[in-house]
């Protein structure tokens, strides 16, 4: 998102400004003085993303080295790539998590990014304003919770001695095993992430179908199309660059599957069927002391993801689409 | 079942140690033993260990006794010592400090007048971060990870290379506690010399033990509930065990007799004998979890479990065990022996203990507690300001009969306690202030009480009975690096296990695979070092 934005601006910019010298290039120098103000504004972010998300990339050199938090990283040995044996190998726990991610990842590209679509199509066909304000508060509104505090609702609801279970224990109904049942772990935490933060999610859709011209629909029904035909010729085009760029970049993050959500809920369900990469990597390194090889996979992770996000684009791309950023 | 070596706690009880308790009353001699205790006889020879000068203020109503009964107090006494005359951290400045704590976090210094109090008794900013005791490896790994430590820190007994964590990044204490250096730190002199074994490392002292007394975990019961439904609060066998637990049960009414399999595992390996994390075989070692007892004791509780005498959400559950234990949704929890005060004066019930039968009432096992509960390392420094962090905590660790000692556990009289008859009550305000986790920075030795008689006794009577069958752990004062870098690695590995077990999602056949797995991921690498 934020390098589309510059780059469609610039055009406009420059309209704005007569060129210099009679349509004459401006040279780089030329350029940067006149945005000086603007880079102003922008630098203490640019200062913050290079000091919060670059230098600490450079922290990732412990996944060639066998790091103590006892002795420094220069200090620690290099160990060369031996940390990616257990991806190289095949650690059976490693490969668990790997499987758990991946599916878990394909269920909920295919069951969860379509709903806020769906559901901000209804939203954008509710007439009255009042009524369409009130539920989108009310959609909203489960996206503020912390994890912790979806998952304990979901506990207390539908938990082994949640509200439902103690209630049919008292009235001899059949009980729910829900919570703690490894076969519906996927479901469950799929139901939780659209259950949260589906609302949220119709945001920017909703703002992509604002600029729909509404001519656009006049022209349809004078066509003689009804809603449906609105629909696919009108509304879906206006928002697929949108849905191709959020596509692309949930790929990038195919292999991050809620960590907060999953390590709050391993517990009762167990490692076999709750451990993604993440965890993963959290048991190993931080709770298991192995950081160095917990370094590795997190890395692996990195690189696949950023892999895949210049795949999908190069994809978008030869669709014709703009995807995350334009051609080079 | 019962080890025949000699262990440290024994060693101390036949030289020095039973000498010196026999001296002074009201001291206790602390248990050793524990998975992850690597005090190191190997590691630690050639340093000598802190002197024990037992520090008998108070005489106690009930004396210790020399295998590890702890001494009972009926009532705080009234007349107190000053301990310190000055300011312990007159100097310091800012102290920062990390620990744990098991209860709601207290107020910040800033609206916390009890905090203020102790700053200005001890003469520094303590500047305390209390994390939660179950997030606390995490939290202490990412600390030490980041570099920057505080002035004294908590190190878990399963924080991983613990060895390596203390000699290279912590203060080395023992010019400052060794041998008679101790003497200038009375109450850090007042730590039995059990507790010390795990601090010391490659020829040095590295840390203040937490220390513990060698009772270890207890199955608390609610004796009242026990008495309501006319159950037997004394099981002599398994089966008369699990009868109560069922007659504790009523699913309908959401009452359950346990909230957590773990505890109920060891409770029914320690009826069938299971060894103390270890068993020597002439000059190997066997795994407690290697003999069979120890896969029945798994396959037992998943029986229990199966006849729903668990909380539902017990299989990995986070469950708030005292609370539900005090709310009598559960009626049996095991926990450590200090909890007994701590649920009985939290709770308004009937805390019962019940002490471990024979699997077909033979004789059982109790396991020794660890020395420890923790460490308390310093960051490097000049030796002064050593001295003042020492000076601190000696002041932290004074014992029953010291104005420090009431500050400490009730704060200021009149604001945060009053005196009624000679029980000290907290204030409304003393119940929210005073809840500094002072007592894991450093704590003087448990004794029992002060409390009620009738609860003192309970505990003692309690003592008395398990006391004859306390097993050590044969592997205690063996060092074993990989047993102290892998701790948690291998126990997640068997928490695992034992769940999937219980739970009825695997086989109790699984368990073999599963030690199989333990072994090669380290069981057997730490076999290696035990047998040197």
């Amino acid at each position: 998102m934020v390098t589309v934005l510059p780059r469609r601006a610039r055009p406009s910019s420059k309209a704005a400004d007569p060129p210099v010298a009679g349509g004459k290039q401006q040279s780089s120098a030329q350029r940067f003085w006149r945005d000086r103000f603007l880079l102003l504004i922008g630098l203490p972010g640019i200062v913050l993303l290079i000091l919060f998300h670059y230098v600490p990339l450079l922290g990732n050199v412990i996944a060639f080295k066998d790091y103590q938090p006892y002795l420094t990283i220069p200090e620690s040995p290099w160990v060369g790539l031996d940390n990616f044996r257990i991806v190289i190998d095949g650690d059976p726990e490693f490969v668990n998590a790997l499987v758990n991610t991946l599916v878990i990842s394909f269920v909920q590209l295919v069951l969860v990014f379509p709903v806020p679509i769906g559901l901000a199509l209804l939203l954008n066909s509710l007439m009255s304003e009042r009524l369409k304000r009130i539920a989108q508060s009310v959609l909203y509104l489960p996206h503020f919770m912390s994890w912790v505090i979806v998952v304990a609702i979901f506990q207390h609801m539908l938990g082994n001695a949640g509200l439902y279970n103690t209630w049919a224990r008292v009235h001899d109904l059949p009980l729910l095993s829900i919570i703690g049942n490894p076969d519906l772990f996927i479901p469950l935490i799929t139901s939780q992430v659209i259950w949260k933060d589906a609302g949220w999610g119709t945001i920017i859709f909703l703002a992509a179908m604002s600029r729909v011209d509404t001519q656009l629909y006049e022209s349809v029904a004078v066509d003689g199309g009804g809603r449906m035909r609105q629909l696919w010729h009108v509304t879906l085009p206006t928002i697929r660059p949108v849905i191709v760029l959020l596509l692309i970049l949930r790929l990038g993050d195919v292999l991050s599957v809620g960590f907060e959500q999953i390590f709050l809920q391993q517990g009762p369900v167990g490692l076999d069927a709750s451990e993604v990469l993440d965890t993963y990597v959290y048991n190993r390194g931080i709770v298991g002391g192995n950081w160095g090889a917990a370094a590795a996979v997190g890395l692996m992770k990195g690189l696949i993801g950023t892999v895949l996000v210049l795949a999908a684009n190069k994809v978008a791309h030869l669709f014709g689409e703009r995807g995350v950023y334009a051609k080079w | 079942m019962r080890s025949t070596d000699v262990s440290r706690r024994h060693f101390l009880r036949m030289t020095g140690g039973a000498g010196l308790l026999a001296m002074t009353s009201g001291t206790v001699l602390a248990g050793c033993g524990g998975s992850s205790d690597p005090g190191s006889v190997k590691a630690t020879a050639d340093v000598t260990a802190p002197d024990y000068v037992p520090y008998g203020l108070v005489k106690p109503d009930l004396a210790a006794t020399a295998d590890g009964v702890m001494a009972g107090y009926f009532k705080y006494p009234r007349q107190l010592i000053d301990a310190y005359k000055d300011k312990p951290g007159a100097g310091a400045g800012d102290v920062s400090i990390l620990t744990n704590m098991f209860n709601p976090a207290p107020p910040g210094v800033g609206s916390n007048a009890y905090w203020k109090a102790l700053n200005d008794r001890i003469g520094a900013n303590l500047d305390i971060t209390m994390t939660p005791a179950a997030d606390y490896v995490s939290k202490l790994s990412t600390v030490i990870a980041g570099g920057d430590l505080p002035d004294l820190m908590l190190i878990a007994a399963k924080l991983p290379n613990r060895a390596e964590m203390l000699t290279r990044l912590c203060a080395d204490l023992t010019e400052f506690v060794s041998g008679k250096a101790i003497r200038d730190y009375p109450f850090l002199a007042n730590l039995p010399t059990d507790s010390w074994l795990p601090a010391m490392y490659k020829g040095g002292i590295y840390a203040l033990p937490i220390s513990r007394s060698v009772i270890g975990t207890i199955m608390f019961s609610r004796q009242d509930l026990i008495t309501a439904r006319s159950l037997n609060p004394a099981p002599v066998s398994f089966a008369e065990f699990s009868e109560v637990a069922r007659g504790l049960t009523d699913a309908k009414a959401n009452k359950w007799a346990f909230g957590s399999p773990k505890g109920v595992i060891t409770f029914i390996g320690n009826m069938l004998g299971v060894p103390n994390v270890w068993k020597k075989d002439g000059d190997s070692f066997v795994s407690e979890l290697e003999v069979p007892e120890r896969k029945e004791a798994v396959a037992r509780t998943a029986e229990l479990v199966k006849q729903g005498v668990f909380h539902p959400d017990a299989i990995g559950g986070k469950l708030q065990l005292r609370d539900l234990f005090g709310n009598g949704t559960i009626a049996l929890n095991s926990d450590g022996y200090a909890a007994w005060d701590i649920l009985a004066d939290t709770y308004p019930v009937e805390v019962g203990a019940m002490a471990v039968p024979g699997f077909d009432g033979g004789k059982p096992v109790q396991r020794e507690g660890t020395a420890i509960f923790a460490l308390t390392a310093f960051k490097k420094a000049d030796p002064d300001r050593i001295k003042q962090l020492l000076r601190i905590c000696d002041w932290l660790a004074a014992p029953l009969g010291t104005s420090e000692y009431m500050f400490r556990r009730f704060g200021v009289e009149g604001t945060d306690y009053t005196w009624k008859g000679d029980v000290p009550e907290r204030t409304g305000v003393g119940e929210t202030q005073v809840k500094l986790p002072l007592e894991y920075v450093a704590d003087a030795p448990h004794v029992l009480g002060p409390s009620t008689e009738q609860r003192v006794k309970a505990q003692r009577a309690y003592q008395e009975k398990i006391v004859p069958n306390l097993l050590a752990n044969p592997a205690a004062a063996l060092y074993s690096a990989t047993s102290i870098s892998k701790a948690d690695e291998l126990d997640k590995l068997i928490n695992a296990a034992e769940l999937d077990i219980v739970s009825g999602r695997k086989p109790i056949d699984s368990w073999d695979e599963a030690v199989a797995n333990w072994r090669r991921r380290g069981g057997d690498q730490i076999r290696k070092e035990l047998a040197g």
